[in-house]
């Protein structure tokens, strides 16, 4: 305890669903910043309605899915169908927040009459960031979609599997992962500039153009040289052997890479193959890279039979890069991430205790662990308007009566 | 002379001394118009030896990684093992906002360069170091490449074909870039407290941490349903059903997705519409009632039955028809492309998306990718090409 968090202070108001806004807004909020997630009964978060849930039966409130990246927020319920909703924005919670953060279809402000042109007329110094799939703007800028897609559009899958396979891309929405790192940046960066110069500003975050600044040194070697990459399995063009490799037990692997000859020698010893250090077909990056099929096939010989953890320790401890592929249950027990405190434990009036994974950074001087869980739908409603908004009684009464508020 | 881009950052100075895919920390916020200067050890960068390569043809200045990762920035390159270059270290440190670096754990330190030492110089300085394990605990001193920290970091393990190996994303190194971005973004966040009470900060950003953030909902089928979900192939898994996501199209491939409850009904009838359209559609859809259709809780078979003539009719059609096709019925389906099709998309052309920049000590332009986001204040340039090794020493020297 006793440690402050940075962003305290910071109101973020949140119209994002699914994940990339939500875990970025998740860990904005972890580290201090009040976020009022807006949602309905009538519309919810998808998430919520995403397997597991807690407890016997599906229930909104129970998702594990929305658990995971809607921790510490609070939520507050207004069903945006109704055209008097967006009065009720503009008047009461616009004025509040620092920063507006949107993942709709570039449709559907302009619709709402709640651009940014419109929101900034209220509140000029408004930072307001708009983030969909492919950009509020352009030719394409209404294809509808998730993370998996952009994922698609952006390469990943044309560059993740085996060169005999199919290309299967990597797990879920990858696009959502790399895009919230920038949109955290976004809205961080222009925050520093508002404080500085009185100046609001609008962000478009396209979830594609974001997703293609980790792929930036082989889309140069295409825009410049025309060639293209492609899927390699686990292969590197830098290091050689470079591969996961089978070990006792059902589905269980380790990773293992050498990255010169030194390691290699190293690691043929500890496989009690000496014999093969010096071996023309072997002895250099070059000779080992020619030789690679047959050399993974040696080396998963030697690791087939292994208890994954033990191979992994041993190789590391004598200065050889190698690691377990963890599947949920090692990654709960991963001593390294536990020592990093990965989880915290926060009670949940209809889920009871659950874990929720902390960001991957840590602070010297700062906190930034989440202090609750996930809201339930709705949970908020009058906290919300009465405590942090100040609206009177009767209003209150009246928005209720209106089903402005759900 | 005008070192920086207009930009939201202008007011800043960083010190990127990270290595490799790293340097991603520092040029987030070169691109946003700080003053960053890159230091190099004087054997260069390690970007500077990766490939892909200018002409194919490996030399220190030619590496597509440093010149992505690098332009917007000045360098200098000092040696740390030499008392003369800590002094000049030290005298950076002063007036820098910003210190990214990925040294091993301890290694500043025994140069009395930790943020113990270096924060009674500059107590507003933001120091963020980025390590495979983090600063400490059981692995901090075991070696993690990327395909090593991506497979404890626990995201590789659900990437593949089920009968095969889990499988790393083979542009690499993802890992590596996961963790600078997310060390940017740390780094930001502690600028905003900065700013209120004058003290910087320390971040120890973890490789491997960030690994479980792109576990969606794998944690908690493992907690509350003892249930570890696995790699599916072109299959999405959820839970105990699992859905079909990459389709076979003229071309290669595309990626649809489809769900049940109010979503997928309003999806599938955009591509059942599209087939109508065209006279393909089968009997057994024509009357189909989506409403009550829920793509996930249906028995595989009888689900197939359904995406298996979806499956047929996607075949004969090519990637850019399906994708211009989903924009007009306003169903979710992308193709899967190669990087060349990224280039010719019609969408970052129109929103002029590729940079170029004269590389003078190259004597020819190179293209980039540009701006992960739009502002409506500032235009993300690339005005300043990746430095020679010690490009700039004289003149930063000079100033100190």
């Amino acid at each position: 305890m006793g440690k402050n968090k940075p962003l305290e202070g910071i109101k973020i108001l949140d119209f994002t669903t699914i994940v990339m806004g939500p875990a970025s807004t998740r860990i904005l909020s972890d580290c201090g910043a009040q976020v009022i997630k807006i949602e309905s009964s009538s519309r919810s978060d998808t998430l919520r309605s995403a397997t597991p849930y807690k407890g016997e039966d599906p229930s909104p409130n129970r998702s594990g899915y929305f658990a995971m990246y809607n921790a510490g927020k609070l939520s507050l319920p207004i069903n945006m169908r109704n055209p008097e909703s967006v009065n009720f924005v503009k008047e009461h919670l616009i004025p509040w927040a620092d920063i507006v953060v949107t993942a709709f279809t570039p449709r559907v402000l302009p619709m709402w009459g709640m651009t940014y042109d419109d929101l900034a007329a209220i509140k000029p110094e408004l930072i307001m960031l708009s983030a969909c799939l492919m950009g509020n703007t352009g030719p394409y800028a209404d294809l509808r979609g998730t993370g998996q897609l952009a994922a698609a559009l952006s390469g990943w899958y044309e560059n993740t599997g085996w060169p005999d396979k199919d290309p299967v891309g990597p797990y879920s929405a990858y696009a959502d992962f790399v895009s919230w790192n920038y949109f955290i940046v976004a809205v961080m960066a222009a925050l520093d500039y508002r404080d500085r110069t009185g100046k609001g500003q609008y962000i478009d975050q396209s979830m594609f153009e974001s997703t293609l600044q980790f792929a930036g040194p082989q889309l140069m070697y295409y825009l410049n040289e025309g060639k293209l990459t492609t899927r390699m399995g686990n292969q590197d063009v830098d290091y050689c052997p470079h591969n996961t490799y089978p070990c006792s037990g059902d589905d269980t692997w380790c990773s293992i890479v050498i990255e010169n000859n030194h390691q290699w020698s190293i690691f043929c010893n500890l496989m009690g193959r000496n014999d093969i250090v010096e071996d023309s077909k072997f002895n250099t990056f070059e000779s080992r890279k020619i030789n690679e099929l047959e050399l993974d096939e040696i080396i998963s010989e030697w690791t087939k039979n292994q208890d994954s953890f033990r191979l992994m320790h041993l190789l590391q401890q004598n200065g050889v890069p190698a690691g377990v592929v963890q599947n949920a249950s090692d990654l709960f027990r991963d001593p390294q991430l536990r020592h990093r405190n990965h989880f915290v434990v926060r009670a949940h009036q209809d889920m009871g205790y659950h874990h929720i994974l902390t960001p991957s950074f840590i602070y010297e001087n700062s906190d930034r662990f989440p202090d609750t869980a996930a809201p339930l739908l709705g949970e908020h409603l009058e906290y919300i308007c009465k405590d942090i908004l100040d609206i009177p009684d009767e209003l209150f009464a009246e928005l209720i009566s209106k089903g402005i508020l759900e | 002379m005008n070192y920086q881009n207009a930009g939201m950052l202008s007011p800043y100075k960083v010190l990127d001394m990270t290595q490799g895919a790293c340097s991603l920390s520092g040029k987030i916020f070169a691109d946003l118009g700080a003053d960053v200067i890159k230091i190099e050890s004087p054997n260069g960068d390690l970007s500077r030896f990766r490939g892909p390569f200018i002409n194919d043809k490996p030399h220190i200045d030619s590496s597509y990684e440093w010149h992505y990762l690098n332009a917007n920035k000045r360098g200098i390159t000092l040696d740390l093992e030499k008392n003369k270059d800590l002094e000049i270290f030290k005298k950076l440190i002063i007036d820098t906002d910003f210190l990214f670096d990925s040294f091993d754990p301890g290694y500043l330190k025994s140069k009395g360069l930790s943020y113990q030492d270096l924060k009674k110089i500059n107590p507003k300085l933001i120091m963020t170091s980025i390590t495979p394990f983090g600063q400490d605990g059981p692995y901090m001193n075991y070696l993690g490449p990327d395909l090593v920290v991506w497979s404890l970091g626990g995201y590789m393990w659900m990437c593949g074909d089920p009968e095969r190996a889990p499988v790393r994303i083979s542009i690499t190194p993802q890992s590596y870039y996961h963790a600078s971005a997310s060390a940017a973004s740390a780094a930001l966040i502690a600028l905003y407290k900065r700013n209120q009470n004058e003290v910087g900060d320390f971040i120890d950003q973890s490789v491997q941490h960030t690994g479980p953030w792109f576990l969606t909902h794998t944690y908690q089928w493992y907690e509350y349903e003892d249930v570890i979900l696995k790699r599916e192939g072109g299959w999405r898994q959820f839970g105990t059903t699992r859905t079909r996501t990459l389709y076979p199209c003229k071309d290669g491939y595309v990626v649809f997705m489809s769900f049940g409850g109010r979503l997928g009904e309003s999806v599938q009838q955009g591509v059942i519409g599209w087939m109508e359209k065209e006279g393909e559609i089968p009997d057994y859809l024509k009357d189909f009632d989506w409403s009550t259709f829920d793509a996930l809780n249906t028995p595989e078979k009888d689900r197939e039955k359904v995406f298996g003539a979806i499956g047929e009719f996607l075949k004969t059609k090519t990637k850019s028809e399906l994708l211009e096709a989903a924009v007009r019925e306003r169903y979710t389906m992308a193709p899967v492309n190669h990087l060349g099709d990224v280039v010719e998309n019609p969408q970052l052309n129109s929103r002029q998306f590729w940079h170029s920049n004269f590389n003078k000590n190259l004597d020819r332009t190179l293209k980039y990718p540009g701006a992960p986001f739009l502002s409506s204040e500032f235009e993300m340039k690339y005005y300043r090409s990746a430095p020679l090794l010690g490009e700039h020493n004289d003149e930063i020297k000079a100033k100190l």
